[in-house]
């Protein structure tokens, strides 16, 4: 069962309005090599702005790259464009952290960072891990690449290589991930995630943008494409048209990578948005976003890409109510669209904080919202006719295998963290807030889970190539 | 002529830009002063605009339709009026800009809007701006305010570099600096010896008005 939004004629429309913008209205892209490379392949200027005509578009969709990443441990396989399944993974890059079990928020250091990848490694449902916080005690000029450091160390999952906004930073990026895998082409057969890259909405590919896609696509290495556009402010207010322009970002993207190296392995990742039009602030208590995942991560496979969209998103500053119910109104619709990535855990305040209580709690609300998403599967056997008319004759359920053998194959979803006791229980158990059961269980996991993973020679190279970065970069600044 | 100025005033609520510069050109050339345009119609209305805003009634695109009608209203009365009618009087004078590595403008021009919304002279230095340069323009303008814009993560640090190059070349205690954009908190602002922050548009015209009155 896969949850469909759109229709067929919808998605038609959608393709079309999308390469009606591309030749017609065209983007703003800069960048010597990128202007040359699509003026090449038949783009043309109009009103300093790039046309892409649809043939070129169209053909650069024809056979996508199929994408598999590994773990740091790369035994740990994760099939992106054949997933049957979404993956969650952290919000990145917050640099403000709501402190355990109060109201007080504060700049987030190294050491939270670490701690937030631990717990990132231990939680079963979270699959990718995303350096949630950008600590302000790293150098600056640094900060994503000692971001990514800190998470290749710390965790054996598939990583979120970074976010690179210009070629330097691509550079710095592969080099530390050939130094985890033991070389550039091992990283590019086993590539442990992807290079996110983020144009500007409207339909805007600054310079430095360019230059980032055109070194990562020459590589051949995984992208992920991320527009994020906001309706109402840098995209139409209505969804379906925040939704095209997007489409329109991520294929003049998706062009010029192809065009570059056809072998581009490319992840259709989507940020649509829409701001509060009294302030202009991107909240995050809005509705919308589930839809507007489901609707990108069906754009996506229509195209044959992987998609990562959001889901656990909310407004809240608190992991409160609020954030429970926006979280569960906004990552039902991708879970059951089956979106490849689900991004958000640990996330609060529309991504202006970060939280570990809420960390925790994303892995359970996660775990409930997956618990059924390959739906039911239909027979005598699973029916139980015999138990039922065995039961009738006398036996009980509990008494029987049936009962037993598919309690054991994971038909109930147990729960770690909320209350399922009667009142009387609840009340003798000291009547626990789920805030104080999740920090319970955050103490217990950063106490007892391991932890770093990598041997102290390679710990050593990566912080070699860190100094050695921050050097170079203050150098040229 | 109170007919026309009313009608002025409707399409000005309204936001129909079209229609208020032809109402306006049609008052012109039915014998109105210029200046009592600005002074009787224009200028109350966009206040009205202001207060429906301010009551929930209207939002930003009402906010920035009603903008845009009064900058091509202005632009075509503006000429024709003698120096000594110019204008309304200005509430003070702003400098603002995006940092250098920073293309983001939208919060920016929201705050640019409701400035001048407000009455404020607003010179817009745009995006991608050195630090030199907004000290150049602080200078050159004899600004009141010094708004700084960032909304990355990564290019925060440039309003640091702006405030410390102002302190240096002696004008940190003539201009009030103001800094805004999504991933900066109060603390951070105190940190770098901002003189306020805000969090959103509105909050930062009245962080503004409060500075202004502080001078």
């Amino acid at each position: 069962m896969i949850f469909e939004p759109l229709s067929k004629k919808d998605l038609e429309a959608v393709h079309t309005a999308t390469l009606d913008i591309l030749s017609t209205t065209g983007v703003v892209l800069e960048g010597e090599r990128a202007r040359k490379a699509l003026l090449d392949a038949g783009c043309r200027v109009d009103k300093g702005r790039l046309l892409l005509p649809a043939g070129l578009v169209e053909d650069a969709l024809r056979d996508p790259v199929s994408i598999t990443i590994y773990g740091v441990d790369s035994s740990i396989e994760m099939p992106l464009t054949e997933a049957v399944r979404s993956y969650s993974h952290n919000f990145g890059s917050v640099s403000v952290l709501l402190e355990p079990g109060g109201q007080n928020i504060r700049e987030a250091t190294a050491k939270d960072l670490e701690e937030f990848i631990r717990i990132s490694d231990f939680l079963p449902h979270l699959d990718m891990v995303v350096p949630s916080l950008r600590p302000t005690d790293f150098p600056e000029e640094v900060a994503t690449l000692a971001m990514t450091i800190c998470a290749f160390i710390n965790t054996r999952k598939p990583v979120d290589i970074g976010t690179a906004s210009d070629s330097w930073e691509v550079k710095c990026l592969v080099e530390a991930a050939s130094v985890v895998r033991g070389g550039l082409d091992r990283l590019k057969q086993k590539p442990m995630g992807t290079i996110s890259i983020s144009p500007l909405s409207p339909l805007n590919f600054p310079a430095d943008i360019t230059e980032a896609i055109v070194d990562c696509a020459a590589l051949g290495l995984p992208i992920t494409m991320l527009p994020c556009p906001t309706r109402g402010l840098t995209a139409p207010l209505t969804l379906i048209g925040g939704l095209v322009q997007q489409n329109a970002e991520q294929l003049a993207f998706l062009t010029l990578a192809k065009v570059i190296n056809r072998g581009t392995p490319l992840l259709y990742t989507c940020r649509l948005a829409a701001a509060n039009m009294r302030t202009g602030f991107v909240g995050g208590n809005d509705p919308d976003l589930g839809l507007s995942g489901a609707c990108a991560a069906q754009i996506a496979r229509y195209y044959g890409l992987p998609s990562g969209v959001y889901g656990l998103d909310t407004g809240a500053v608190l992991p409160d109510i609020q954030s429970g119910y926006e979280r569960a109104i906004n990552c039902l619709p991708p879970v059951l669209a089956r979106a490849t990535f689900i991004s958000g855990m640990g996330l609060l305040n529309g991504g202006l904080l970060a939280s570990a209580e809420q960390l925790v709690i994303d892995d359970e609300i996660y775990a409930m919202l997956t618990h059924r998403r390959d739906g039911l599967t239909v027979n005598r056997e699973t029916i139980g006719l015999e138990t039922i008319s065995a039961v009738m004759e006398g036996d009980n359920f509990l008494a029987k295998e049936h009962t037993r053998d598919y309690l054991r194959r994971g038909e109930l979803y147990m729960g770690k963290l909320g209350n399922g006791a009667a009142y009387e229980e609840w009340l003798s158990q000291g009547s626990p807030d789920i805030r104080q059961s999740v920090k319970k269980r955050l103490e217990a996991i950063l106490a007892e889970h391991p932890g770093p993973y990598l041997d102290e020679k390679m710990n050593r190279e990566l912080n070699l190539l860190l100094e050695k970065a921050a050097r170079s970069r203050t150098g040229t600044a | 002529m109170n007919a026309s100025l009313n009608e002025i005033k409707q399409a000005l609520i309204e936001g129909r830009k079209n229609e208020t510069v032809q109402r306006v050109e049609a008052a012109v050339g039915a014998g109105v002063e210029p200046a009592l345009i600005i002074r009787e119609a224009l200028t109350p209305a966009l206040y009205l605009v202001g207060e429906k805003f301010d009551q929930g009634e209207y939002f930003l695109p009402d906010m920035m339709l009603a903008a845009e009608a009064m900058g091509a209203a202005i632009n075509f009365l503006e000429p024709l009026i003698k120096r000594d009618q110019a204008g309304p009087d200005r509430a003070g004078r702003v400098v603002i800009g995006t940092v250098k590595g920073d293309l983001h403008c939208i919060g920016k021009d929201i705050v640019i809007m409701m400035l001048k919304a407000a009455g404020f002279e607003v010179f817009d230095l745009g995006v991608n701006v050195p630090a030199a340069v907004f000290v150049e323009q602080v200078k050159e303008k004899q600004a009141d305010i010094l708004g700084i814009s960032a909304l990355m993560t990564t290019t925060i640090q440039e309003q640091k570099k702006i405030i410390e190059l102002l302190r240096e070349k002696g004008w940190r205690d003539r201009v009030k600096v103001i800094v805004g954009g999504a991933p900066l908190s109060e603390e951070w602002a105190l940190k770098i010896g901002a003189d306020a922050y805000a969090a959103d548009a509105i909050a930062g015209v009245k962080k503004v008005k409060a500075l202004i009155g502080a001078k």
